[in-house]
């Protein structure tokens, strides 16, 4: 592995860490999604650099990370709706509000 | 073209109707009900008729062969029966229930493209577009305020599940420098594959993976969702899009262990501790779904036991207790949705004297309920005997052993339920319990088909094995 490959390694795991800290320590529904966001990104960051460094002549990597973006988006608005719905019941987005349920 | 990708443009189709249908706003839910009964009854003869299509499609990204197309008839069989029994769907309101149905077409095409994915983009795909349609569907019920939580909930596990399971496919797209399954199983056999990102990547592929299957330690979302959820979803997720899962799993393992010894194992182990975890958690409920949840926690660990087995008789294994699990589910949830009819979310001592309040759904809960305990007349217990048969032929005698220990502590609570349907008294007020003819006749033909396979397996598994399911799971 190269040395710009191990850089952008070290650039996803970073933000993929980032994503799970804040699932952790989160207690906002918006700010989860965004710690999710995250680390989807990360998993895009590491497509487009296997894509560049390992394979250059082919364009796999970048077909699936313009559709990880898109599904991204339309992930972002299912959630947004359903965080809406929960506003409306619980009259707050703290997780720690919405919790009746007892698996 | 057309006929090799039969079952999938049905299920497009069907879509796409609802989706125009939707469209309109004096729109009556049954008529939106009537099209999606006829339409999954076309995707069920599309489905047969592609049966013994072959072909590997789209740059060797999405493979045709009789262990897809076979796995796409049982869903658009799945598919037809939630359509039938689901009616009416009480606690969605009506304007949304148009577009549940919707969301039921478009889970049923992903469902469809995972039991025959063959590259990593597909499976995400498929995948996601199961999930959006499922978290949409648990989302719709409005009667009760704990249904938004247990949505918000399910999209939330599932959605870090899947951010996980894509970051493991990144991993394995930089090992394999590739994204079909062709190209994995290439690398691997030629040994160029950087097992730093592999193992990672295959590790975190799975997770994502038991998540959806609700396998220990993944489980957790199940009984929540199952509970939150209006009981025709609950039907839904415990029925067709579990099997789903199986389906696209199985292909992954079994083109992945030659190469990975210590995959069998793992799934060895995880089996057992799903399989137990489901078992003992179930003894402590009260409402009904959840203990069918626990129940379907239970059998995706006896699946995932038999899927180790990489004997040639594994795939039939896995096939016919797939089958076998569709039809007990089935049972289980349509007379749990004839209960509703008093009131919502029923506990287990509503079933106390449905015997003396309808006969024919008590015998047909107790067939399925038997059977899933794998009493012996019934098919459970041949599916179980075919799956444990292959684990133990590929030398986990000790996980077979303890699979069969579960099963027997399954049969207590099981028995719980069948005894409170047989021997508990009804309320004072009881009623006759009244039934729609569609239940009636579909609860017998369901446990006629649950007794008939377990006494007369032979033709159904003679038909698995002509198939040649090990052949078309080879790469």
């Amino acid at each position: 592995m190269t040395a710009g490959l191990m850089a952008y390694m070290l650039i996803s795991v970073t933000m993929f860490g980032l994503g799970i800290y804040g699932l952790m320590e989160r207690r906002n529904l918006v700010g989860l999604l965004i710690s999710v966001e995250l680390m989807l990104n990360a998993a895009g960051i590491n497509f487009m650099a296997f894509n560049y460094y390992l394979m250059p002549d082919k364009v796999d990597g970048q077909i699936m990370t313009i559709f990880v973006i898109g599904l991204a988006a339309a992930e972002a608005t299912l959630f947004l709706a359903i965080v809406f719905a929960v506003f409306r019941y619980y009259r707050s987005i703290n997780v720690e509000k919405v919790d009746h349920l007892r698996g | 073209m057309i006929d090799v990708l039969l079952p999938e443009v049905s299920a497009l189709t069907g879509l796409l109707i609802l989706f125009f249908l939707s469209l309109s706003d004096n729109l009556s839910d049954a008529l939106a009900r009537r099209v999606t009964l006829i339409w999954s009854l076309v995707t069920v003869v599309c489905s047969f008729i592609a049966l013994d299509q072959t072909g590997l499609l789209f740059s060797e990204s999405y493979r045709i062969d009789s262990y897809s197309q076979l796995f796409k008839l049982i869903i658009a069989v799945g598919l037809f029966f939630n359509a039938l029994l689901g009616w009416p769907l009480r606690s969605i309101p009506e304007e949304q229930r148009t577009e549940y149905y919707l969301f039921f077409f478009s889970a049923g095409l992903g469902m469809m493209l995972l039991a025959s994915v063959f590259n990593f983009l597909v499976l995400y795909l498929a995948m996601e577009l199961v999930a959006y349609s499922v978290y949409a569907m648990v989302g719709m019920r409005r009667d009760r305020t704990e249904s938004i939580e247990s949505a918000v909930k399910y999209f939330l596990v599932g959605a870090v599940s899947s951010a996980v399971g894509l970051y493991g496919l990144s991993l394995i797209y930089g090992a394999a420098q590739g994204l079909t399954f062709g190209a994995l199983v290439e690398a691997l056999r030629q040994g160029t594959v950087e097992p730093r990102l592999l193992i990672p990547g295959v590790v975190m592929v799975f997770s994502s993976f038991l998540f959806k299957l609700a396998a220990f330690p993944f489980h957790v979302w199940a009984p929540d969702a199952y509970d939150g959820a209006a009981s025709p979803v609950a039907m839904f997720l415990a029925s067709v899009s579990k099997l789903a899962g199986i389906a696209a799993l199985f292909r992954i393992v079994y083109l992945l262990h030659p190469f990975l010894p210590r995959l069998e194992t793992a799934l060895g182990v995880i089996a057992i501790l799903t399989m137990s975890y489901g078992n003992f958690v179930a003894f402590r409920q009260k409402s009904a779904k959840r203990l069918f949840a626990y129940s379907s926690i239970a059998q995706a660990g006896y699946i995932l036991l038999g899927m180790i087995g990489f004997a040639a008789s594994s795939p039939q294994a896995v096939m016919f207790y797939s089958i076998v699990y569709l039809l007990m589910n089935l049972v289980l949830f349509l007379v749990t949705l004839a209960l509703e009819e008093s009131r919502a979310d029923p506990e287990i001592s509503s079933f106390a004297g449905l015997y003396k309040r309808n006969a024919l759904l008590a015998f047909s809960l107790m067939v399925s309920l038997f059977s899933l305990a794998g009493v012996p007349p019934l098919s459970g217990f041949f599916g179980k005997w075919l799956l444990f048969s292959s684990a133990a032929e590929q030398g986990h005698i000790w996980l077979v052993v303890l699979a069969i220990l579960n099963s027997v502590i399954s049969l207590y609570y099981y028995l719980f339920v069948v005894k409170a349907a047989y021997f508990g008294d009804p309320d004072k007020k009881y009623s006759p319990l009244p039934s729609t003819f569609t239940a009636r006749s579909a609860a017998f033909v369901l446990s006629v088909a649950i007794a008939m396979l377990g006494l007369f397996p032979r033709p159904l598994f003679d038909f698995l094995t002509s198939l040649n399911l090990a052949q078309a799971l080879a790469p």
